[in-house]
Order: C-alpha cells, then structure tokens, then sequence
C-alpha cells in the first residue's frame, strides 16, 4: 500500500523538519505544538517504529547527554523512499482538495 | 548523571520497571526519552508533578506489555503441556515406568524431608532458644588426667550463675528423677514416667505455656507440682486438678498448682510432672559443688556473646571449692551446649533423653539422594533412548523457527510436568505408607505433618530440582539435533545405549551399596542380641515391687512353685540403669577416686545371673558383715582402682560416697555388658544393700508360661508387693536397647527394596528400548544359525556386564562406609565378603529378571518378521 495515515504523514513532515534533532522528545512538542493536542509518547513511538520496519525511516545514535540519564538518542531521518511517500501523499491530497471551495465559506 | 541536582532525577523503582517494560532496544534510548521529558517537565511544572507523570506512564505502560507477554507465555506453556500430555498418552508404558520410578523416591524424600525438619526443629519453639544453653561440666582427675564429660553440672551452679553473673537472665536446675514414679490421687494409683524435680525459674528459661495456674509462681512453694494437660485428662475426667493433692512415693503431699501443655515432640526436655524441689531436696546436699545431681540451663541477656561468657565462667567451681577439688583431685569446666543443638550434636554421659542420631540422619540423606538420583536417572536414561523417535518432531520445530532455548524450554516443561505428575501419585504413596513409616521412626506421623507449609515449599522445591534434573540433559541433548541431518534420514546414532550403560552402572552401584549396608546392620544386630554379654538373660522375668523389708521370705514363697527355677531380688537389673557413685580406696591407693556404676543385689544374684566369680567369694547369707560393709568389683572396677590384678584388690578397703559406707572387697566378678553391646564395660561396683530392693527377678522353667505368669501376679497381689504391677521378661528387655538399630536396619531394608525396584525398573525400560534397536541384528544372526539361548546370552550379557562394573565400584564404598559406621560399637561384627557376594548375586539375578523376559522374547522372534522391520 503506498498510502500512509495521517500521523504517520505527520511524524515524517516532523522528521524531516527537524533535521539533526529528530528524536522523540521534539518531534513530540513540535507535532503537540502544531496541531495544538497532546501527544503521548506512546503515540509517537509506535508510528515511528512502524515507518522504521516499512523502510520509510532510518535511525542512528548520537553520543549520550546527562540529562538523560547517560542514555543516548535515537535520531530518525527520512529515507529515500520516505521522501517519496511524503511526495506522493502530497499530490493525492492535492488533488483531492482541488475544486473544492473554502469551507467555511459555504454555509 | 545530574550530580548538581539528584532531586531531578526519576523516580528508581519507576525508571527499573520502565526498562523492563519498554520494548527491546539495546541502547535503552526510549528510557532517556522518558528521563528527558521528565526533566523538561520538572524545569516547567516542577518535580512532584514530573514524578506523578513518569509514574503515570509507568501505569499505563505495565497492563498492556504485561498481559502480552503473559498471554504468550501461557499460550507455549499450554502448547508445551499438551505435547507433553500426548508424548505421555503415546507411551503409556514409558511414562508410567518413570512417573512412578519419581514417585517413589519423592516419597522417600517427602519422608526424609519430615524426619528431617523434625529433628533439625528440635527446641527451638521456646522464645529466645538462641539465648538458651545448657551449662555442662568436664571433670578431669588431676592424677590420671582421666576426663569424663556430663551433662548434669554441679548442683549449686545454676542459682551461683543466677545471683552472681550479671549476663545470665534467668537460670534454672532441674533433676530428672531416673525411675518412674508411683502416684496416688484419692484412692487412684498410677505410675508417671517422666518427673522432673525443678525450681520455678524453669518457667522463666523455657516457654512452657501454662493451661491453668501461673508461671510465676507455680513452683515457688515447697509442695507444689505441675502436671501436663494429658496427665491431667488421664487421670482426673474432667475436675478440676488445681488444688488437688498428689501423694507422691506413697508418702509426700504435693498439690497441684497448674497445668501445662504437653511438651512437643520436638523437645529433648519431655516430662509429665513437675514437682517442687523442697520438701524433696532436704535430704540431697543442693550445695554440694561436687554433687553433679542437676542439670543447669541458663538464659543469657540479649546481644551476648555465649563463647565469652563460658570463658569466664569455666573455672567458676574454683571460686567456691579450690580447697575441696585439690582435696578430691578434680578440675571442674564447665561448658556452654546451645539448646538447639542439643538433640543432635551432644553425646555426654547422663543426657535427659536419648538424643538424637546425626549419622543416621547424615546416612538417610544420603540415602534419600541417592534414591532421588536413581529415579532421575532412570528419567534420562528413557528420554535419550527414546531420542530417536523425537529426532523428526524436533527437527521440523526447528525448521520453522524455534531456537535452542526454546526447545530447552519446552523439554524441561515436559519433564516438570512428569516430576509434577509423579509428586501427585507421590502424595497418595505417602498417606499410604505415613502409618508403616510413623513405626519405622518410633513417632506417630500424620499427612498434616507432611502438609505444613514449610514441608510443602520444599516439597515443591524437590520436584522443581528432579524435574530440571531430570531435563536438563535430554533437554540439551535433544536440542543439539541437526535438522538437516534428521530430515534428510541420515540417522544420528544415538548417544543412549553408552550413557545408558553408565548410568545402569551407578544406578546399580547404589543399590549394592545398600544392600551391602542393610546385611551389615543386621549382622551387627544379631550379633549384638547373641553375644555373649557375661551373664544369662533368658527365661528371667524381672517384677518391680517393694522388697527392702522381706526380701527373703518373698523368694521362699515364690520359690514353692516347681516352674521357678530360681530368684533375687535387686535395685535394678543389666540393660537397666545403674546408680552412678563416688568409688575410692580407703588407703588412697593411686587415684582419687572414680565414679561408678553401683548395683545393689542380693547374694542370690550372682549364680542366678550366672556371672562368673574372677576373684575372691560372693556375698554369703550368713555373714552379717557382708551386706552393706562389702563389695564386690568387675574387672573394670579393679583396673580403675588401680590393682595391678584381681587378687590383689582382695581385702583392700573402699568407700562409696552415697551413704559414706567403707567396706572390704571380698570378690571380683568378670565383665559383663551391663549396658548393652553399644558401650564399652565401665567399672561397676556391686553392693548387698537391701534398702534399694525395688526389682526381683525369676528364673522361669520353661513348661506352661501363662500358668506360672499368672501365678506369679496372684503372689505379688497376695504379698502386697506394689500398687502396680509390672513385670516384662529380661531378654525382651535387653532386645530393646538395640531399637535405635532395629529401626535403622528396617528404614535401610525399606530403602534397598526402593532402590532395587527403581533400578529394576529402569533396566527394564531401558532394555526394551535397547533391545528393540537391535531387532534386526537378533535376525540375522539367527538366519546365519544362533541359537535362542546363544542370543539371551548376547542381549543380557551387556547388562550383566553393566552390573558387574557396578559391584565392582561399590564394595570398596560399601566397606569404607559400614566400617565408618561399625566404628561407634565398642563390640563389632567384622565385616565378611559373604555379604558383598550375596549382594552381587542378588543384584545379578534382578538384572537377569529384569531383561530376560525381553531379551528372551526378542531372541525366539521369528527373523522372518525380524529383519522385515525397521
């Protein structure tokens, strides 16, 4: 299946922003941030693991820092088919949205 | 880590659970996930509500991972179990050969579990048993430098350690009085046989819970007695016995101030009655240091080290009596014995209750390993040499996926579900076998001793140890197969038969050596009960009664029955107790004196007892003078004394130090074991002392016993010669002393039946499997001309080998350890090789039985058949 859901679309737009600083915490606060919910860590964990398993993904480890208990970070980034997937889920919603007057505006 | 600032960081117990509920990640980055948020919301909203969310997540995670795993668990345990089951179903005859093997020896390590967790139990339910100890003396003769160690301890120690030392807490003597002692209630007579004489500090020392009355001051009047709740049933139905009166020995009032509980059958203090020391020990010298009449026991304050308390009071005596002990020519040290080890480890003269055998036990849990190892390797034996028929299930597990651990797993599952199958049918051998076994150990045993928790706990412990045990093998063994190797039908050759063989061999090493065992204690026994012990033993009833008065013209009367051969009267008869007493030379001679055993007998007691007369004369009739002021000696005596020989202690003056009485040594008897075979002959001195004729012995003939039995109690009653009577014949006496023995031979005789069966049975498991492999080998052989009996040859051949090797390795164990074991008799059987060769030839013939029918079946198969299978 080519298509993705829609947090897993979201966790890809984060990673991809985020660069060097795609771990868990942030993309956590940015994607709370952006749509204005609480995300749980939990919630980012398991479409995060998902898109590592389906090659959407890859992931390294930095070097540890104390204030997490000497634990290093697992830094995510896109892969080439992620990019792709990202690419692809843009274009349908694109068309999918074309035509269609604003909303609000209707009633 | 956050050195600055340790308050920021999460919560220990949350974040190790955290970690084991997280998913695998080797690097642990979602726990530092955790931990940064942690401190991004503890800088934000401060660390009591950072706590309260690390803790949340923590909740929120468990339920979910958890019932994952367990789920999964549960579902390959299921999985594994109803393999099992049906591996089980499929092999009826395998599975009921093993379980049953397993079940027999859990049995006999539930058994060996009871027994052992009694006797290791034994004192310590009395609050504080840690801080209780015995004091016991050593009294070394200066001269000889003779030492001789006794539980009892000089008479004024316990009260001089309770007013003088200040870490002593409470402390108490007490004296066991050493017969049983006749008591009379209103116009009731009843004989008690455990009577202790005790100051009322027993209760503060011992936990001794009180029914009725009080422990603080039940005993502190004179005249007061304390009886145990059964005593109280037995004797008063239902009144009430406080206030009542005990007329002890025909003469001493004693009321009754309380009622005890029954002393456990864990304790080495047993009694039935407690009576007051006055007005009893107005006539003992309660301040002689020299008397060792009482036996001590002190508490010691908490925190107290007991080693630096017996170094300073080891010399205590000397602070009182120096003077006296030079005098005597004695050292006295006394000894702290810690009340929980009582039972089992202390051996000294004088202890209040036989104590307990720590070989034996030592041996039966040996034996009980043993056993155990036997079942458990019948167990591997039938798992490897049934590998090949599992060699496919294995290999296709493997193919699709199961790892090494995994199937380790799931064998051990399967052979925990055997040891837990075998535990069942073990439960139910147990209740069937309690009663048969409760007499083995002279001690009545319920299934509710079997069922106390801690017994359980261990129980289940044992079959989870036989199960792995028994698994853990095969498990790894049967997990090494290569499936392509399997698959492909390039049979692997099993290991089995070879480690079979081997474990045949120990198996049967084991039951050698018990067999071995069990004929040598029965030889000890039977030469124990037919030795020669010096004197005559048959045909002598011995009567109790009162005999200081008439002792005479009782004999005379019943010496007018033609059936009676002969009789005497004494204070006690051998195989009974003796009186222990100071001996001494009036002239000093070259030691200080001795303790001795006295007997106080009559003339008739010699030729009646047939002892041999060594030296000198026996005790005359008509010589006043004999009685009371002369002595007859053993050879012992003699040599302890210090005579060079038997003739020169003749006409030599002694003193005995009960009455304070001298008197010439007119005779010297030969060594008799008075004591029976298990000790060595101690110095004896017999006396003609009519006040302590308490016993007459009658030499029966043998025609018409119940008639001259029944006459004989007519004439006791006539004569008023007791309350009670009782008369038991010597030699059944005498057998008795050997009951620790009897005991021991029939738990060894029970365990060789177990051990033979269970080797037995694995033999003959192990051979049908063998045999079955070796089906095609039988026919052609016999197309190529053998002969049936040529083939039962080959086949059992193998296994007699097998036993053959295991005779070989266990004679020299056997003989090493029955010798170790005949050490503690100062009389001994030797040790015969008819005994090793019966053993051999007995466990030959087993193993014959066991696979001869199989392997005579397999050599008259008809090869046509034969060399078709496989």
């Amino acid at each position: 299946m080519e298509l993705i859901t829609r947090a897993e679309e979201l966790i890809l737009l984060a990673v991809w922003r985020l660069k060097e600083d795609a771990y868990c915490i942030p993309l956590r606060a940015q994607i709370s941030d952006i749509t204005g919910e609480k995300w749980s860590l939990g919630s980012i964990y398991m479409p995060l693991d998902r898109l590592v398993k389906r090659g959407l993904l890859d992931s390294y480890l930095t070097e540890a820092t104390p204030e997490r208990g000497g634990r290093r970070k697992r830094i995510y980034r896109l892969t080439g088919e992620g990019l792709r997937r990202l690419q692809k889920m843009r274009d349908v919603e694109t068309r999918m949205w074309e035509g269609i007057p604003n909303l609000s505006e209707e009633r | 880590m956050n050195v600055r600032c340790p308050r920021l960081n999460p919560p220990r117990l949350a974040e190790w659970l955290l970690r084991r509920l997280l998913p695998d990640d080797e690097e642990d980055t979602p726990t530092g996930d955790f931990e940064e948020s942690f401190r991004l919301l503890a800088g934000s909203k401060g660390g009591g509500r950072a706590r309260r969310w690390y803790w949340g997540q923590v909740l929120r995670l468990a339920p979910a991972r958890l019932s994952n795993e367990i789920y999964w668990r549960m579902y390959l345990l299921g999985d594994s179990l109803k393999v099992g089951w049906r591996i089980l179903r499929g092999h009826k005859g395998f599975a009921a050969i093993t379980i049953f093997g397993l079940a027999v020896s859990l049995t006999v390590g539930t058994l060996a579990l009871v027994i052992m967790t009694h006797e290791l139990s034994y004192d310590r339910f009395h609050a504080d048993s840690g801080r209780i100890h015995r004091v016991a003396m050593t009294i070394t003769s200066t001269s000889t430098s003779m030492r001789k160690a006794t539980a009892r301890a000089s008479t004024p120690l316990a009260p001089t350690l309770r007013t003088t030392r200040p870490e002593v807490e409470s402390s108490v003597r007490f004296q066991r009085l050493q017969e049983r002692l006749l008591v009379r209630l209103d116009d009731k007579a009843f004989m008690v046989d455990r009577v202790l004489v005790a100051e009322n500090e027993i209760f503060d020392v011992f936990s001794i819970p009180f029914v009725q009355g009080s422990p603080r001051d039940a005993l502190a009047r004179p005249s007061t007695a304390v009886i145990t709740r059964s005593l109280a049933q037995n004797h008063f139905n239902h009144e009430d016995p406080v206030g009542r009166t005990l007329m002890i020995a025909g003469v001493l009032p004693f009321e009754v101030t309380g009622v005890v509980a029954d002393p456990p059958d864990n304790s080495h203090l047993k009694y039935d009655l407690l009576l007051s020391l006055e007005p009893l020990a107005q006539n003992w010298s309660m301040d002689n240091w020299g008397w060792t009449g009482f036996y001590a026991y002190v508490k010691l304050k908490p925190g107290l080290d007991p080693a630096d308390f017996a170094s300073r009071i080891r010399n205590i005596a000397d602070l009182y009596v120096a003077d006296k002990l030079r005098q005597w020519g004695e050292q006295y040290e006394f000894f702290l014995q810690p009340l929980e080890s009582i039972h089992l480890r202390s051996h000294l003269a004088q202890e209040i209750e036989p104590p307990g055998n720590a070989v034996h036990l030592m041996i039966l849990c040996g034996a009980t390993i043993l056993i155990l190892f036997l079942a458990v390797i019948n167990f591997v034996n039938m798992i490897i040499a049934r590998s090949s028929t599992r060699a496919k299930e294995i290999a296709v597990r493997k193919v699709v996926g199961a790892g090494r651990s995994h199937l380790v797993r799931r064998f051990l599952t399967e052979t925990q579900l055997m040891a837990f199958l075998a535990l069942a049918v073990s439960l139910v051998l147990t209740a069937g076998v309690l009663p048969w076994f409760g007499e083995l150990a002279a001690r009545r045993f319920l299934i509710t001793d079997v069922l106390q928790p801690v017994r359980i706990f261990g129980l289940i412990g044992l079959t989870l140890l036989v199960g792995i045990a028994a698994g853990v093998y095969p498990a790894l063994y049967l997990s090494s197969f290569r499936p392509v190797r399997v698959l492909k039908g390039a049979e692997r050759r099993p290991r089995g038969p070879r480690l079979g063989k081997t474990l045949v061999v120990v198996q049967f090493a084991v039951a050698v050596l018990f067999i071995i065992g069990t004929l040598v204690v029965a030889r000890q026994i039977r030469f124990m009960k037919n030795a020669d012990l010096g004197f005559d033993k048959d045909r002598k009833l011995v009567v109790a009664g009162n005999f200081r008065k008439s002792a005479e013209a009782v004999k005379a009367e019943f010496l007018k029955n033609p059936a009676i051969r002969g009789a005497t009267v004494s204070w006690n008869v051998p195989g009974r107790l003796a009186n222990t007493l100071l001996a001494k030379r009036v002239d000093g001679g070259s030691t200080a004196g001795e303790s001795m055993a006295f007997y106080y007998i009559d003339p008739d007691f010699i030729p009646q007892y047939g002892v041999r007369i060594v030296a000198g004369r026996n005790f005359q009739k008509d010589t006043l003078t004999d009685s009371l002021h002369a002595f007859l000696l053993n050879e012992a005596a003699v040599k302890a004394l210090g005579f060079a020989s038997p003739e020169e202690s003749l006409g030599q003056h002694l003193y005995e130090g009960g009455s304070g009485r001298t008197g010439a040594i007119i005779g010297v008897v030969g060594n008799f074991h008075f004591k029976g075979l298990q000790n060595v002959i101690e110095p004896l001195v017999l006396q003609w002392n009519p006040d302590y004729f308490s016993t007459l012995t009658l030499t029966l003939a043998a025609p018409d016993l119940p008639k001259t039995l029944a006459f004989i109690e007519r004439k006791w009653a006539e004569l008023h010669l007791g309350e009670i009577y009782s008369a038991t014949f010597l030699d059944q006496d005498f057998d008795r002393l050997y009951g620790s023995e009897e005991r021991f031979f029939r738990l060894f005789a029970a365990l060789v039946v177990l051990a033979v069966t269970i080797a037995g049975l694995g033999l003959i498991g192990l051979s049908s499997v063998l045999i079955a492999l070796r089906t095609k080998e039988v026919g052609i052989r016999k197309t190529f001309g053998a002969s049936i009996a040529q083939v039962v040859v080959l086949l059992s051949g193998d296994f007699l080998r097998s036993v053959l090797w295991a005779n070989g390795l266990a004679w020299p164990v056997a003989y090493g350890v029955m010798r170790a074991w005949l050490q503690r008799y100062a009389f001994r059987t030797p040790i015969v090789p008819a005994d090793f060769i019966l053993a051999g030839v007995l466990t030959m013939v087993i193993a014959f039985l066991a696979v001869g029918a199989r392997t005579f079946k397999a050599a008259s198969a008809d090869p046509v058949e034969t060399i078709r299978y496989e």
